[in-house]
């Protein structure tokens, strides 16, 4: 009786918390938006990737793997960006809009071999080509 | 290569760590009294071993940050792999409203026992939130290269090395806080704390823009010509104050609400109910 009545108010408290959250979700709209994609691989310390362009005053998706074995931590001060990503795992860092420059990014943990830079230009074509590119070469079936 | 890698990264995250402990050791200073005593290093050690509250606060951080670094990897994948920066952000935000809250009760009638106890639990509860965001990173880093033999000794003299300037900053810092012998100095050490804890704002900020839940816009102005955040300079102010070279209007915004407020509601509480606030008295009579 008692863990059915708990059972029924953490149910409540859940639905509650789905609420909130879906209440969050809906006062910033853009969440829904569909970004820009960009993969960047991590692989023996080194961005693969380690350079490619991006669309002026656009938010773009990036999506960075990990394949090595230790952790990795994809920082930039120009970016105003810092994720630590896991050995074999994904994750997703959206940054801009930003103005046309060139922007750095490195591996924190290993800043003299992980490092690499985002060139912000209004050339949508290249950049999508970019994407295309080196989402092809993904293999996420390794990655959680 | 290791060794000065750990520690640059131990400066950058033991720093923000350092600072609140040497501001909310000259905080809690106001409350004990201590801070009449004379400037050396003896009556700092002495300080040290009388707030005991800093042994008790380390202890809790070192057992929090073991068990976010123990599960970060897998909050790190809730929320659609947004775990790791709400939950950071609501940490963080939780600290900029007990640095709120713990000004808010300096101003209080300080010799009421409630108000010391409410002032020690709150310091301990600032300090291992701070220490728990900032060295998560540097624990992560350790514990994916500790596992390789051969870069534990450089991980050792790094840390090692890494506490050492720390600790050298941290002192400095307190003992130049320590020598404005006025009337402001209680007053630039509050300052100093609410922006502490705007920058923590601003910290939780990035970290929701970084995962798109709130909406960027394009920079204000881009100040790195004067203070470059990769600098060393750029480090301090970051740690101390939230330096951000290239602000948005979200940023600016939310950086001068989070001053400006606390202020404005402490001085419009000092117009309209001067009875409760002593502060004033406490000036005169120091």
């Amino acid at each position: 009786m008692i863990a059915k009545v708990l059972m029924q108010k953490g149910r409540r408290q859940y639905n509650k918390l789905k609420f909130i959250i879906f209440c969050v979700f809906l006062c910033h709209f853009n969440v829904f938006a569909k970004r820009p994609e960009y993969i960047i691989e991590i692989k023996n310390h080194l961005f693969y990737p380690d350079n490619f362009s991006i669309p002026e005053n656009t938010k773009v998706k990036f999506i960075v793997i990990n394949y090595d074995q230790t952790p990795e931590q994809f920082d930039s001060f120009d970016l105003n960006r810092e994720k630590v990503i896991f050995a074999g795992k994904k994750a997703t860092i959206f940054i801009g809009p930003l103005s046309a420059g060139k922007y750095y990014f490195f591996g924190e943990y290993h800043p003299d071999n992980a490092r690499g830079f985002v060139i912000v230009d209004n050339d949508n074509i290249s950049t999508n080509n970019l994407s295309k590119k080196y989402s092809n070469n993904v293999e996420v079936n390794d990655v959680n | 290569m290791m060794l000065i890698n750990t520690v640059i990264l131990l400066l950058r995250d033991a720093l923000p760590i350092i600072l609140i402990f040497a501001l909310l050791l000259l905080s809690s200073n106001k409350y004990t009294k201590s801070s009449s005593q004379p400037l050396n290093f003896l009556n700092f050690f002495y300080q040290l071993t009388h707030s005991k509250w800093w042994i008790s606060a380390l202890l809790l951080s070192l057992i929090t940050t073991r068990l976010l670094v123990l599960n970060l990897s897998d909050v790190t994948q809730i929320l659609m792999g947004k775990g790791n920066e709400i939950v950071f952000s609501t940490i963080l935000l939780i600290i900029y409203l007990m640095i709120v809250f713990i000004l808010y009760l300096l101003h209080k009638n300080n010799s009421e026992k409630r108000y010391s106890v409410a002032i020690r639990t709150s310091v301990i509860l600032i300090f291992v939130f701070v220490f728990t965001v900032n060295a998560t990173n540097f624990f992560t880093y350790l514990t994916g290269f500790w596992s390789m033999p051969e870069l534990q000794f450089s991980l050792l003299v790094g840390i090692f090395l890494g506490s050492g300037i720390c600790i050298s900053v941290g002192i400095l810092f307190y003992f130049s806080l320590h020598l404005i012998r006025n009337k402001y100095q209680q007053t630039i050490i509050e300052l100093l704390l609410l922006l502490f804890g705007c920058g923590q704002l601003i910290q939780a900020l990035n970290l929701l823009l970084q995962v798109d839940l709130l909406p960027s816009y394009t920079a204000l102005w881009d100040s790195s010509f004067v203070i470059n955040e990769d600098s060393e300079l750029g480090h301090f102010f970051t740690a101390l104050v939230g330096y951000e070279a290239t602000p948005s209007i979200l940023h600016f915004s939310v950086y001068c609400s989070a001053f400006i407020l606390p202020i404005a509601a402490h001085y419009y509480h000092l117009i309209y109910s001067p009875t409760s606030y002593n502060l004033g008295a406490d000036n005169e009579k120091n």
